[in-house]
């Protein structure tokens, strides 16, 4: 890679161009910098009111807890720069911590082939999904909202609303072990998120990705293959989904249809925080990883300074719209 | 040109006094890195038609816009009726009576003739009950709209869906709507670009029917021979500035080219031509139902293929459905004598076609990406030529000293002119983005480059590059067709002229008989 090369060929919101003003001069440089910014600010401040928060142990906590809501944003932060949308992800990702915790308990099947055939049930999902929308050009958010009702209610049937618990011993290393210091569950997070960075800075795919969602129109008469591209997107985001069940059984060494509920709006909530689109066309991995940390600091944070959970649910919501809105204000400026 | 005796504004031949509806002074409009509006004069009379005219990039859209609210001036003064208006904005020029005719017409399409021309402010019921709940009043409605087809001599039914109205008629329906509106002045851009003769004739009857009633018209036209038809007084601006205004009886068109170009005919429009070969491409008899019809036509290798006709004639949509983005209903394609089927895109271009399209914006660049990315995305997906090609390896990673490498090399052929190649391609002017794109469309290897209107708000000085490339290309032996609306440009440009009207070919004419008289002919389907 040539330092001329694409290295940091300036996608996504941190390279608007053509503003000059002093508004578009701060949004971008929010863009740049702000999210850091943001999340340092964050930790300072729960470091100051909440016990107990700025500690190794806590930080590796937050590592963890955020792993699958990473992993999902990972995989979401493709689909949102590919224009598209995936809102089935939390629900296959409770498939996926169903179906493995079934193939391992009622099946016996063991571990590695129990873990894969779960992916590859998120790869397929993610592949109807990715057909639907790419081939009939049925809309994503139609086609993936189905798509969360059938992997919810498909796990549901096959639970029967039960839980699943009385994993093998060993499963528990997923979500539960540590690699040195760092949990891993947090290191499988990191590897999805340099996948999914790798792919979009370096790769054709990456920058078909963009082209995709940056004008669809233009990416088909310049030869790309907008099928593939988008089956490819929605069929990441289902393995990622399906990965983020593995690594939520194995966390709690239990599974079950409504567990991850709301975690779809945290996923949701990651990769626009991090400035990636919802038009399509720009987004960073970078900024998703961010974004996961924030989400993840404030649901710790306040749960250390004990706020109840439907009051984080409303935080949540406040700080999508806040990060949604310096989004829209930022294009505004340098449109 | 001596832009001297224009620098008083609006001074009048027959010394009468003046008065003028609007009356734009000393107009200045940067953008970054242009220069688009220099100290310009503009003024409108009422009852006159004020043509304002120039070349692509000369300043006249900027122009209007700046009169219509939509961009702002950076200098001078907009006076409307006696009063200077501040700060001007879309609603505000429209409150003050100021219509602008766009290209793109505004009508919502699914809506019926009245409602249209009321849209925003409906005519409620004379209850007050009913009028407060916003009932609208249907037959008062209609009354005034017949009112107003008839003032203009327009025959449209109120009642009539927009959807099912022709073009020239949504046009009417527009310039009806500014009259409801109570337009003082009305600028139409562009407005004959999609029309046939007869329609513009009934169009130049309404306008001198809005000139009856005092309204004051700017028309913005490229077609020279309408612009001294229909207009009272003519200004023209090359480079954002003010050239000069002249009054219609007394100029001519070769003076009015040398007012907006600044050069004579044979340095805008070079003569150029390739090499004649082999024949590499053949389409037979095809057809889209509705849209064009049994097409056959032949390219040889070198040769350079003009597409001339009136926009509408099915030019654009012919060779979509030979690049794979429409779905022909029949006809054949051979490519060097052997039958080929063309499903995609990436079956075009894998068979050696390339197709530039009219509509850089929105199916050419990719704005957000760099300029290496847009010229390279074609490259990059072919993925045996790419690795070949030291671009990509295994798994589509991408070889950043290749891609540079290979960038840069076609940057430094077609001299496009770029700070750094990781620089967005939005930054580029028009120009350079078309170059990049047609480096894009070669880079491939393309044997048959298709050129859908390549000088469309490209300046002139990087026509006359674009043109040169193109002759590079044929000398090469590759195939060109140029589809073109810009008559001077086909009848310079190419060996060879197929004209089309309403989707068929209507003539065929070699370049040492090309003029524009026989092309528009054929293009209007009135030839003998």
């Amino acid at each position: 890679m040539s330092g001329e090369g694409k290295a940091d060929s300036g996608r996504g919101s941190a390279a608007q161009s053509g503003g000059y003003s002093i508004s578009s001069l701060i949004a971008s440089g929010f863009s740049r910098y702000g999210l850091i910014l943001a999340l340092i600010l964050l930790i300072v401040f729960l470091s100051i009111t909440a016990e107990n928060f700025f500690t190794v142990s806590n930080m590796m906590n937050i590592l963890l807890q955020s792993s699958n809501i990473g992993i999902m944003a990972a995989g979401l932060t493709l689909v949102i720069i590919c224009a598209e949308i995936d809102l089935s992800v939390a629900s296959i990702q409770s498939m996926g911590a169903v179906v493995v915790a079934l193939l391992l308990k009622e099946y016996g099947v063991p571990i590695v082939p129990a873990v894969i055939a779960t992916l590859i049930l998120g790869v397929i999902l993610g592949g109807v999904s990715g057909v639907f929308v790419g081939w009939f050009a049925i809309p994503a958010f139609i086609l993936t909202l189905a798509m969360d009702s059938l992997a919810r209610g498909g796990a549901l049937i096959l639970t029967g609303e039960q839980s699943i618990f009385g994993l093998p011993e060993a499963f528990s290393v997923v979500g539960q072990g540590y690699l040195g210091p760092f949990p891993m569950a947090a290191v499988i997070m990191g590897v999805v998120f340099l996948a999914a960075h790798l792919i979009l800075s370096r790769t054709v795919l990456g920058t078909n990705i963009y082209a995709v969602g940056g004008n669809k129109e233009a990416a088909r008469v310049a030869g790309v293959n907008v099928f593939a591209v988008k089956l490819f997107v929605l069929v990441f985001s289902g393995f990622c989904g399906a990965l983020a069940g593995v690594v939520m059984a194995s966390r709690l060494m239990a599974a079950q249809a409504i567990m991850g509920m709301f975690d779809l709006m945290d996923v949701i909530a990651a990769v626009v925080i991090g400035g990636a689109s919802l038009l399509g066309g720009e987004g960073r991995i970078i900024g998703t990883v961010i974004g996961t940390l924030i989400i993840a600091c404030i649901r710790n944070g306040l749960n250390l300074l004990g706020i109840a959970a439907d009051w984080q649910l409303l935080a949540v919501g406040a700080i999508i719209i806040l990060a949604v809105l310096l989004d829209y204000v930022g294009k505004k400026r340098t449109a | 040109m001596t832009p001297s005796p224009s620098r008083q504004p609006e001074s009048r031949p027959d010394g009468a006094a003046e008065r003028l509806i609007l009356d734009m002074r000393g107009i200045g409009k940067r953008f970054p890195g242009v220069v688009a509006l220099d100290g310009v004069d503009f003024g409108v009379r009422p009852g006159e038609v004020h043509v304002l005219l120039g070349e692509n990039g000369a300043g006249k859209s900027t122009m209007i816009k700046i009169i219509a609210g939509v961009v702002e001036k950076d200098t001078g003064e907009m006076v409307f009726e006696g009063g200077v208006i501040e700060r001007c904005s879309p609603a505000l020029t429209r409150e003050l009576g100021i219509s602008v005719i766009h290209q793109e017409l505004s009508l919502v399409r699914l809506m019926d003739v009245k409602s249209n021309l009321f849209l925003g402010r409906d005519l409620r019921s004379a209850n007050r009950l009913l009028g407060r709940l916003g009932v609208r009043d249907e037959a008062a409605m209609e009354r005034r709209c017949r009112e107003i087809f008839t003032e203009l001599g327009i025959e449209v039914d109120p009642n009539a869906e927009v959807l099912n109205l022709s073009l020239s008629d949504m046009q009417f329906l527009e310039i009806a709507k500014a009259v409801a509106f109570d337009a003082k002045v009305i600028l139409m851009d562009e407005p004959t670009s999609s029309l046939g003769p007869g329609e513009k004739e009934a169009l130049f009857g309404v306008i001198e029917r809005l000139t009856e009633r005092g309204i004051g018209v700017v028309y913005v036209s490229h077609t020279l021979e309408d612009c001294l038809a229909i207009g009272d007084r003519i200004s023209v601006l090359r480079d954002g500035r003010h050239v000069g205004t002249i009054g219609a009886e007394n100029t001519d068109i070769d003076t009015l080219i040398r007012m907006m170009t600044g050069r004579t005919f044979s340095e805008r429009y070079p003569r150029i031509s390739g090499k004649m070969g082999e024949e590499v491409l053949e389409v037979r008899n095809f057809t889209q139902t509705g849209v064009f019809s049994d097409v056959s036509f032949r390219v040889k290798g070198g040769e350079i293929l003009g597409f001339a006709g009136l926009v509408g004639a099915g030019r654009t949509d012919l060779f979509r459905a030979l690049f794979g983005l429409e779905r022909p209903d029949g006809g054949e394609v051979f490519i060097d004598g052997e039958p080929v089927r063309i499903r995609k895109p990436r079956d075009a271009i894998h068979h050696g076609l390339s197709f530039l399209t009219e509509d850089r914006k929105n199916q050419g660049v990719f704005p957000l990406l760099s300029v290496l990315e847009n010229l390279l995305i074609t490259l990059f997906n072919f993925g045996r030529e790419s690795r070949s090609r030291k671009l990509t390896r295994l798994l589509g990673w991408v070889n950043g000293s290749g891609a540079t490498h290979l960038s840069r090399d076609y940057v430094e052929r077609l001299s496009i002119k770029v700070a750094s190649l990781t620089d967005q391609i939005a930054q580029l002017s028009g120009g350079n983005q078309q170059k990049v794109l047609l480096a894009r469309g070669i880079s491939t290897g393309a044997r048959i480059v298709i050129l859908d209107e390549p000088t469309k708000g490209v300046d002139a000085g990087a026509k006359v590059e674009i043109y040169r490339i193109l002759e590079e290309l044929a000398q090469l032996g590759v195939a060109i067709i140029v589809i073109s609306s810009e008559l001077p440009e086909i009848t310079a440009i190419c060996n060879r002229i197929i004209v089309m009207n309403e989707g068929r070919i209507t003539g065929e004419v070699l370049r040492e008989d090309a003029d524009a008289e026989t092309i528009m002919r054929y293009a209007t389907g009135t030839a003998a």
